[in-house]
């Protein structure tokens, strides 16, 4: 094929692409920032796996508002702005601030099946036959100065069960009461007013970041303009901010990177053309990688767009590698005539740095297959635009500036280091790898600016109570058998006290504890049983003890279905999962907890109780997907070594191979050596080094197998390297840590992969003469 | 049918009764209608004095009556000693309830009695006349006629009609009477004799709260 018709084959296809892009990627483009999103399913059934997402979105889900002034009034008004402002923002889809009065009052459903709902306090005492101790407190209530604030009537619950039982079915916000109709916490001189909300979404949802931050910022301004304090408690601050932050870094950093790659390719060709051209093939490869990706995944991760960007210092080597095969021959170099000289090289890199890819191509972990997927079709478009366009669109450098950096390329002659050198690299390295140490926690890759934990704390602190992602999930074949697993959690909860818990078995019993707590309150209910004696010293007649007998034989159960669409039990549906494929599901939430370990255990001998702690969870999946992309790391480099063997023979395809490899090993030493962290970015960036190393390595001897003077292609690495350290050490500097990890580990590799290519190329006195 | 026409009629008697006090008023207007002496023992370190307390009970004939003494602290709460007609101590402190009764001993907190807090306030402010704080939670009235003053209390927000549904202060020289009507008509008086203002708690009293 003429070049004009590869050209024109070229034009078709990226018109395609870009059509494609603009019309169907671009549009439908979902961003999602969520690190645990990037958790691949794991063993458990899919029911169970979508429970538990469901349990850990509501969580994420929630935030709590404390407003704080000395003056009440100021509080309230303050609160209420800050309420209404939330109300009033799409991302927020309730916020509560006065407690509805239905949430209080027992429902009539409850009312009518009272006789079968009893605290497990309560029911404890009755079996144990202390009924006359509830009776005398009961009337020790009567005359006690708060006796009036019941929620029963003495007629309908003689003994105050029910009022118990309502009292203590649903869980207290801490350490707040109601003041004033809303939750109020004094603190010192300060009173400070709760408002709870609910994110329409999920706060790690792209779609909701910029109006969940709008929403924040507007909620806070108009509670401090009305002079309060406001300290915010929740998941969505921190994933504002961890978003806002990483897209900030993103656009310094990768801009920046961007900026100096260009500058630096005007420098060295005194012509705009070559920077734009650069961008042209690092550009349309990112185009083309998010197609594919968002087509085959349906979203993008936001980490596969930070390793994606970073491979920007990739692809670029191509461009470079063409624009700088013309100093092969300055004077008489025509664009068409590089394929022919670079086109072994090129084919060679991308053909090791796909093969390379295509090993995570088939990794658990979503984000892994995302990556291999974007930068194998990022870095195929970027080398196929260099191979079929670039022939048409570039043109010779200006002479001069290009003879100038050739002599600078000049420094970067291979050469041999003495036998010590390699000695000490190995004394050094050794120590440094016995010193890693891998650390997966998720919280240490996902900081939060100091200021959000600080205030996340006198939140716990004020309140006396904290909200825990950690919780457990039930399930049984039917809805009743569910409710008795969960009682038989909650009775080990009510024995241990290692947590304050919230559970629908709590304020609605399994029929079979119902019917238990009635069998206790049978006898008490007989003509001359304890209630009717109680209720004659009090001076009643004998109505009313007969008639709640009477209600008592002729009262119903009370069922999840009619239960949990009242006012006041409704808040619990949250918890209560439903069906899935015949198993029903609920969910245990927990606050303040003691002792995470004791609860493990606990769910490990309940049938049908299981523990999720989603931070471990996930801490635990990064260190087994740390290790997984080591493995597939290890088999990356077996099958390059079968490349470079068969290209340059078993002794020079192994001196290749030892420059990434080298690499690798120093910089893990050096993490080690530093006390900086082996995570899985720090993985992921080692195999970013061995596809960058791998280019030079073939890009050092391909230029002198092609007979071309060495200087050319050591001015190709040199720029590259160049480039590479520039979009990646900018990565070093980021604040999100993993984005840290991954820059820093860059940088090091490609410094230390640059050097080691020179001492292992084939000498200039190896080389075939020109 | 019976009972539930009964129960009805309970629930409509505080509306009426409520129009005895046509408009809601001012903390600072309602104070200037208290007598003097009052505000003066309100102001003091504690105040002790024994009460007469009588129940109306939905369906129970006679009401249940009860009575003793109390010592109310500023700033600590009340303590409610009641003698007849059996011997308790409850002891009102914060967010808290202790109930004593012979030997034993029986602690509330908030967590088990989230109404607490607010009727632990209500008493508080009851006694040390604190209208700025009983206006967050009630609607504030008052009428004055010759040396007899009237306070009328009816809760701001959903949340407090269930525990209260009105309450009702009146007093010449002191406070005399205190009558809180519940959320299913229920009625409570308390008549309040020989109030006494103290510049200082007794030690014995300061050893009661916790």
């Amino acid at each position: 094929m003429s070049q004009p018709a590869r050209f024109r084959l070229w034009l078709a296809a990226m018109a395609l692409l870009l059509a494609y892009f603009g019309l169907h990627t671009a549009p439908n483009l979902k961003l999602d920032s969520n690190l645990l999103a990037m958790l691949p399913a794991q063993e458990r059934d899919p029911g169970a796996e979508r429970a538990s997402r469901r349990i850990s979105d509501a969580f994420a889900r929630r935030l709590l508002f404390l407003v704080g002034a000395e003056d009440y009034a100021q509080a309230r008004a303050a609160a209420a702005g800050l309420a209404a402002s939330l109300q009033a923002s799409p991302a927020f889809d309730s916020v509560q601030f006065e407690p509805d009065a239905g949430a209080l009052r027992p429902s009539a459903v409850e009312q009518a099946a009272r006789f079968g709902l009893i605290s497990a306090a309560d029911r404890a005492r009755l079996a144990a036959g202390a009924a006359d101790e509830l009776r005398d407190e009961a009337l020790r209530a009567l005359y006690s100065p708060a006796g009036f604030a019941r929620l029963t009537a003495v007629v309908d619950d003689p003994l105050g069960l029910f009022d118990h039982q309502l009292r203590t079915a649903l869980p207290v916000p801490g350490r707040a009461t109601l003041e004033g109709g809303v939750l109020a916490i004094h603190d010192g001189a300060k009173v400070w007013l709760l408002v709870l909300a609910e994110t329409r979404d999920s706060p790690f949802s792209q779609a909701i970041q910029q109006p969940l931050a709008a929403a924040l910022k507007a909620a806070r301004a108009a509670a401090e303009t009305a002079g309060a304090e406001v300290l915010v408690s929740g998941v969505a601050p921190h994933a504002v901010a961890a978003s806002a932050r990483a897209r900030a870094e993103m656009v310094w950093l990768g801009g920046g990177d961007l900026l100096a790659c260009a500058l630096l390719m005007l420098a060295v060709f005194r012509s705009l053309r070559p920077a734009l051209l650069g961008l042209l093939s690092v550009g349309l490869g990112i185009v083309a990688a998010l197609c594919l990706v968002q087509a085959l995944f349906g979203s993008l991760h936001f980490l596969t767009l930070v390793f994606g960007t970073s491979l920007i210092g990739v692809a670029v080597d191509y461009a470079i590698h063409f624009l700088c095969d013309q100093f092969r021959d300055p004077r008489h170099w025509r664009p068409a005539d590089a394929p022919a000289h670079i086109g072994p090289s090129l084919l060679l890199g991308l053909g090791t740095a796909v093969l390379g890819y295509a090993a995570f191509a088939t990794a658990p972990l979503p984000v892994l297959r995302q990556m291999a997927v974007f930068s194998a079709s990022g870095l195929s478009v970027a080398a196929a635009t260099v191979w079929l366009a670039f022939p048409t669109l570039a043109r010779p450098a200006a002479m001069g500036g290009g003879e100038r950096w050739l002599r600078l390329a000049g420094l970067l002659r291979p050469r041999r280091a003495p036998w010590w050198f390699w000695l000490l690299l190995v004394a050094l390295a050794v120590p440094g790898l016995l010193r890693l140490k891998p650390v997966d926690d998720l919280r240490q890759l996902q900081s939060s600016p100091p200021a959000l934990i600080a205030e996340e704390q006198r939140v716990r602190a004020l309140l006396g109570s904290n909200f825990d992602s950690r919780h457990f999930l039930i399930e049984g074949g039917s809805e009743q058998q569910l409710l008795e697993r969960e009682e038989a959690l909650t009775a080990r909860l009510d024995a241990l006290r290692l947590s304050d818990y919230t559970a629908v078995s709590r304020a609605l019993p399994s029929l079979k504890t119902q019917d238990a707590n009635r069998a206790l309150l049978a006898p008490l209910l007989l003509p001359q049983g304890l209630i009717a004696r109680h209720l004659a010293a009090l001076g009643y007649g004998p109505e009313p003890a007969a008639r709640l007998a009477a209600e008592f034989a002729a009262a119903p159960r009370l069922e999840p279905a009619t239960a949990l669409s009242t006012d006041r039990l409704k808040a619990l549906t949250a918890l209560w999962l439903g069906e899935d494929a015949g198993v029903w599901r609920s969910a245990v939430t927990l606050s303040s907890v003691k002792d995470a370990s004791a609860l493990a255990a606990i769910a490990a001998d309940l049938p049908g109780v299981q523990w999720h702690d989603p931070v471990t969870e996930t801490t635990a999946v990064l260190a087994s997907q740390r290790q997984e992309a080591l493995r597939r790391l290890g088999l990356i480099y077996l099958l390059i070594a079968v490349v470079l063997t068969v290209r340059y023979g078993p002794g020079e395809g192994l001196r290749a191979l030892a420059a990434p490899l080298g690499a690798s090993l120093l910089t893990l030493a050096a993490l080690g050596w530093c006390g900086l962290p082996l995570n899985l970015f720090t993985v992921l960036a080692l195999l970013l080094v061995l596809g960058i190393g791998n280019d030079y390595v073939i890009f050092l001897r391909e230029g002198v197998r092609a007979g071309a003077p060495p200087a050319a292609s050591r001015l190709a690495v040199g720029l590259a390297a160049m480039t590479a350290l520039l979009s990646f050490g900018g990565l070093a500097f980021s604040s999100t840590p993993f984005l840290q990890s991954l820059g820093l580990t860059l940088a090091l590799g490609i410094a230390t992969t640059l050097t080691l290519a020179l001492f292992t190329a084939p000498l200039d006195s190896q080389a075939p003469p020109a | 049918m019976r009972a539930g026409l009964l129960l009805a009629l309970l629930l409509v008697l505080p509306a009426a009764r409520a129009e005895l006090f046509p408009t809601p008023r001012r903390a600072a207007e309602i104070e200037a209608l208290v007598s003097a002496e009052t505000r003066a023992s309100a102001h003091g370190a504690a105040l002790t004095g024994s009460f007469v307390q009588k129940k109306f009970l939905a369906e129970l004939p006679q009401p249940l009556r009860s009575s003793g003494d109390f010592v109310y602290a500023r700033g600590r709460g009340v303590i409610w000693r009641v003698r007849q007609p059996l011997s308790a101590e409850y002891v009102l402190a914060g967010n808290s309830l202790i109930a004593r009764e012979g030997g034993s001993e029986q602690r509330l907190g908030a967590d088990a009695q989230p109404g607490l807090a607010a009727v632990s306030r209500l008493f508080a402010a009851l006694f040390a006349l604190d209208l700025e704080s009983l206006e967050r939670d009630f609607l504030l009235y008052g009428e004055r006629s010759g040396s007899r003053w009237s306070i009328g209390l009816k809760p701001r927000h959903a949340a407090l009609a269930g525990a209260l549904t009105e309450a009702r202060l009146d007093g010449s020289r002191q406070l005399e009477r205190v009558v809180i009507t519940d959320g299913r008509g229920d009625r409570t008086e308390i008549e309040l004799e020989q109030l006494q203002a103290l510049d200082a708690l007794p030690p014995e009293a300061l050893a009661r709260f916790p």
